[in-house]
């Protein structure tokens, strides 16, 4: 099969504009952070001068008021700089921390509207890694880099500024170090950029790894493949060590070729104090000054030049999110929607819709697995589609469903073509309870207010006994029960009864049962049958059977082989022509009979 | 050690304008770079090394713990667990990345302490007291920036936990519609992982403020006082600047140093919940616990019966229990079992231990994962393919592009769930244990398959024991015993 297509990864172009997207939602922050952030370390650049001032006082042997005059600027100065890079702080953190679960929010959204086969065949890992991994990288930067490098960005443009007011001869010396500091930079970025983007990959396929196996822990100890799995985690793991240590020795080298261009320009620096000193035009306390500016300068610029490299992280880590985020969210307005006011369905409740497909055709890749099928169900209708695995059944469920989109021929329910539908709209309409019975985590109730969000305890506990699921209140803490992973282990048939429950309050006109009563145990499947039973009642039901009692009280089976519809009709008359159903059913009744 | 070269420069070279004394002394300026540059190279590359090598060696304990055949008596949801292999373990290897910071910082305190004590005493011990006022301060201060963090990685860890969980059942919530409620909750989620965040800001903001205002206070006290010092002729002026360029140089380190905390509390979060997984009791060393309800009543009859399996290789059995789960796990010993209740040719199964049991009775969980990878990977075994037709995998074959080569997808997602069956029932029949436990194996497979796998049990040469209620597979039985739950047993 193919390789698997990862999820979308934005340009630079994208992610800038992306970002920007973000931040200009906060206009007046930005704008606040920028000046308060600045205001703040320009008072701060105040102390070392005023410390200068002081030396001077003494030289001169001014009056010791005058002394503790200077004390006082300093302190002041000095608070004045504590407060307002404290306030900036919060600004900056304010304005990065809602951006960013803005854009989180959006991934997840963007994420949960793409098609599951889309999901899925870039891997649930490449998706997990993103919206926790990314986030989390993006986090730590806006957290603790994106301060220091505005810092230091602020630190250096004001010291070269009072390094120029010293005198302006100093700073093409300065400069000299520019080019060395340049190309070190240029080149550090075009070799840690793969570096760090592998980096990311290697990252998301040991998360992969560990999801698996440790998801599936029961089984790995079954199999007696602990080891195995150990191995194949820490050969995944040794694999991003691998570019751990690249990236630093890439780093190591960048700060000694800033060193080098730092000892060049102190060099430089001190050669034109003895210069200038040499023709009188400074005085030694001036040269001296230059010499220490420069100095101080070492830190901030190290600091901003080795950020670029943690900013370009976070931008690689922004690039997958906003990569996710131009996957498109489907009718944000119609989601909202769900939570508040429903427009009333516009169809009698309790007789259900007729579902049609026309000629619909469905293939993964160049595997046709839905091939050009017609069906017409019409309203409270019960059809069977019966067939052996890989037929299609459940691919045309989820044609019917509307989760696929078929690529030839329509569906319509009500006569409405599905295709125009909202999410919302289409999902009053129908629901697809798949093979995949997924418990998620938190609250019985959470669980199925999930699907239906203004369920009342009482319709609750209405909908459980009418589908006789007694075993929910002999929970330990009944509705408040946590289930899911970490949580109460449902086993599979009640996994499958709760989805039926979900069913019941979600209150559908159209339902489509994928092998909901498959996975059980033959006692509890016939618990669940009856429960589908009781969740069917007043809906068109399409059930994709592999007990062919569902089928024997179906109105009419449908026989799937290979993508396509072979039989069609009602359980006698399907017997009497003898044909693939016939086969099914004796196969069937030659098990029941034997078991007697 | 840059600032006292410059001095030297400044006060040979410069001030005397002697070209041969810059030479020299440019020249030492340069050695001492490359002094510089070479050790910040070897030592940031082996503190990689130390750091990476630790996070590898914790990562490994950790998934070791939560991969051990012995289980968890508390249960994390993978995303959680997730989390603590990946970041925590990072979190926590940092640390010596702190440590190095950490010596890096007092070294440079205590030579700034020597020179000033050469200075002039008095200024050395107030030095010396504004670190140990601002280390105890900051220190104190500091504790409830260690509980926001824990706090702001825990709801960022609930976010993603959710996040993964929606992930993972997105068939099921696209089947439902329920994308715009999911959406909601996850932002709910969201909301509050900002909101500890920004709780933490406002705490490390405010500590880094207290962490600068103690020093600047300082600097300004010790500033005026060796000015004074320094007027009154006590210290001369060329020590006075040195004292107020050693007061400013003390600070950075005053605070790396009085922040370790601040710093440490990140790793200190982490490290807790690397160590809580890593200690997590075992499921199965434990006391043994009465809460397997199948037997309480007389095991020797029932251990009896499951110990004739032994004695019959081949035989196939059938087994109808209205607790089939909780037999399953049994018989995979994944759940603590009192002595005498399953013997392996008379071995008792607590004297062979989980993974020795294992070894002889392979009983997969009923949700079996299947790995991503190939047919073959997901057989784990070299594929016969005598057993694949047992298993009716050949018919799966047919479908699939590359026949064994096909890769099945993650979680086995690219399968139907009556072929996913059947590769588990073959991978089942693969392995290399003389019994298999098997529940409801053919559930989501058609009844002409179910017939067809029936008729092939018989020749695996296994000990099969089929906890079922589907007729076709009973049928197929040598043999079919009850096994109700412990209610009747006890009664009896």
């Amino acid at each position: 099969m193919n390789p698997p297509v990862l999820l979308p990864i934005a340009s630079t172009r994208e992610t800038v504009a992306g970002t920007w997207a973000l931040v200009r939602r906060r206009r007046l922050r930005l704008w606040s952070t920028l000046v308060v952030l600045p205001a703040g370390t320009a008072a701060g650049l105040l102390v070392p001068y005023l410390l200068g001032a002081m030396v001077d006082a003494v030289v001169e042997q001014l009056p010791v008021a005058r002394l503790v005059w200077l004390t006082g600027a300093l302190l002041v100065s000095g608070t004045i700089a504590i407060v307002l890079i404290w306030w900036g702080q919060r600004l900056l953190a304010r304005l990065a921390q809602t951006a960013l679960a803005d854009l989180r929010e959006e991934v997840f959204d963007a994420a949960v509207a793409q098609p599951a086969s889309v999901i899925e065949e870039a891997g649930t890992g490449d998706l997990v890694s993103r919206i926790s991994g990314d986030t989390d990288a993006v986090n730590t930067v806006i957290g603790g880099v994106l301060p220091a490098f505005l810092s230091a960005l602020f630190t250096v443009t004001l010291t070269l500024a009072g390094l120029g007011a010293v005198d302006w001869r100093f700073l093409p010396a300065v400069l000299l170090a520019t080019p060395l500091q340049w190309w070190a930079l240029r080149s550090f970025l075009r070799r840690s950029g793969p570096v760090y983007r592998s980096a990311r990959a290697a990252d998301a396929a040991r998360s992969q790894r560990i999801i698996e196996s440790v998801g599936g822990a029961q089984t790995v100890s079954a199999l007696r493949r602990t080891d195995e799995h150990i191995d194949d985690i820490a050969a995944a793991s040794e694999y991003s060590i691998g570019h751990d240590l690249a990236a630093m020795r890439l780093r190591t080298i960048f700060f000694g070729r800033l060193n080098i261009a730092e000892l060049i320009g102190l060099a430089a620096v001190l050669a034109t104090g003895f210069w200038l000193f040499d023709h009188g035009t400074v005085t030694l306390g001036a040269a001296t000054a230059a010499a220490i500016y420069f100095h101080n300068l070492f830190g901030p610029i190290g600091v901003l030049l080795a950020t670029v490299d943690d900013l370009q992280n976070a931008g690689a880590g922004l690039s997958r999110l906003i990569g996710v985020t131009m996957l498109g969210t489907a009718k944000p307005a119609a989601a909202q929607q769900q939570s508040g006011s429903e427009a009333e369905p516009e169809f009698p409740p309790g007789s259900g819709l007729a579902i049609s497909a026309r000629g619909v055709s469905f293939s993964y890749g160049h595997r046709v697995v839905v091939d050009d099928l017609t069906l017409q169900v019409d309203p409270g209708e019960r059809v069977a589609v019966i067939g052996a695995s890989g037929a299609g059944k459940s691919t045309l469920a989820k044609v019917l469903a509307g989760i696929h989109p078929a690529q030839a021929g329509s569906v319509t329910i009500g006569g409405v073509p599905i295709d125009g539908l909202s999410p919302v709209e289409l999902r009053t309409r129908v629901i697809l309870v798949s093979q995949e019975s997924h418990v998620f985590v938190g609250t019985v109730r959470e669980n199925l207010q999930l699907f239906a969000p203004s369920a009342t305890d009482g319709a609750i506990r209405l909908a459980i006994s009418r589908l006789d699921a007694g075993w929910v209140r002999d929970l330990p803490d009944g509705l408040d029960t946590v289930v899911g992973e970490g949580g109460v282990t449902l086993n599979a048939g009640q996994a499958q009864h709760l989805a039926l429950i979900r069913l019941v309050l979600a209150d559908p006109a159209v339902v489509i049962l994928d092998e909901a009563t498959a996975e059980a145990g033959t006692a509890q499947a016939a618990e669940l049958e009856r429960a589908a039973e009781q969740a069917l009642a007043g809906r068109t039901g399409v059930v994709i059977a592999h007990r062919l009692s569902q089928a024997q009280y179906a109105d009419r089976v449908v026989v799937m082989e290979a993508g396509r519809m072979v039989e069609i009709g009602s359980h006698d008359e399907l017997l009497a022509s003898d044909g693939s159903y016939a086969e099914f059913w004796s196969a069937w009744e030659r098990g029941r009979c034997r078991s007697r | 050690m840059i600032p006292v070269l410059i001095g030297v420069v400044v006060d040979r070279a410069i001030g005397r304008s002697d070209v041969g004394e810059l030479i020299l002394w440019l020249a030492v300026l340069g050695a001492l770079f490359t002094v510089l540059i070479l050790s910040w190279r070897y030592g940031a590359r082996s503190l990689t090394a130390v750091s990476t090598r630790g996070e590898h060696d914790l990562r490994l304990r950790a998934v070791r713990r939560v991969l051990h055949p012995h289980g968890m008596r508390t249960r994390r949801a993978t995303g959680e667990t997730l989390t603590i292999t990946s970041s925590d373990t990072a979190a926590v290897a940092a640390f010596s990345w702190s440590v190095a910071e950490i010596a890096a910082a007092g070294a440079a305190l205590i030579t700034a302490l020597v020179s000033l004590v050469l200075i002039s005493w008095p200024l050395a011990v107030g030095v010396l007291l504004a670190t140990a006022v601002q280390v105890v301060v900051v220190a104190r201060l500091s504790r409830p920036l260690d509980e926001r963090v824990y706090r702001e990685q825990a709801e960022a860890a609930r976010a993603s936990a959710l996040a993964s969980d929606f992930t993972v059942g997105l068939r099921v919530l696209k089947g439902f519609g329920a994308e715009g409620t999911a959406s909601d909750r996850y932002r709910r989620a969201s909301r509050s992982s900002m909101d500890a965040a920004l709780r933490r800001v406002r705490v490390l903001a405010a500590l880094t403020a207290l962490n600068a205002a103690i020093p600047m206070v300082f600097l300004a006290a010790i500033a005026l006082g060796a000015a004074l010092l320094a007027r009154a002729g006590s210290i001369s002026v060329g020590n006075f600047v040195t004292v107020v360029g050693l007061a400013q140089l003390i600070v950075a380190p005053m605070i790396t140093i009085a922040f370790a905390g601040g710093q440490l509390a990140t790793k200190r979060g982490s490290a807790r919940r690397v160590s809580e997984l890593i200690r997590t009791p075992a499921l199965i060393d434990g006391p043994v616990r009465p809460t397997v309800r199948l037997y309480q009543g007389n095991p020797t009859v029932d251990s009896l019966q499951m110990g004739r399996l032994t004695v019959a290789p081949g035989e196939v059995i059938g087994v109808r229990s209205a607790s089939p789960e909780a037999l399953l796990d049994e018989l995979a010993y994944r759940v603590p079992l009192a002595p005498g209740w399953y013997r392996y040719n008379g071995v008792d199964a607590t004297d062979l231990g989980p993974d020795g049991w294992r070894k002889r009775v392979f009983a997969p969980p009923q949700e079996s994962a299947v790995f991503t990878g190939t047919v073959t990977t997901g057989l784990a075994a070299v594929p016969d393919h005598r057993l694949m037709e047992v298993a009716a995998l050949d018919d799966v074959m047919t479908h699939l592009p590359d026949g064994l080569d096909s890769e099945v997808g993650e979680g086995g997602s690219r399968l139907s769930g009556g072929q996913r069956q059947r590769l588990l029932l073959a991978r089942a029949l693969h392995q290399p244990q003389p019994v298999l436990v098997l529940l409801e194996p053919t559930s989501a497979v058609d009844t002409v398959t179910e017939e067809r796998i029936a008729a092939g049990f018989r020749d695996t040469g296994k000990v099969l024991v089929l906890i079922t209620r589907s007729p076709a597979l009973l049928a197929a039985c040598d043999r079919v015993v009850d096994l109700e739950p412990s209610a009747d047993r006890v009664d009896r």
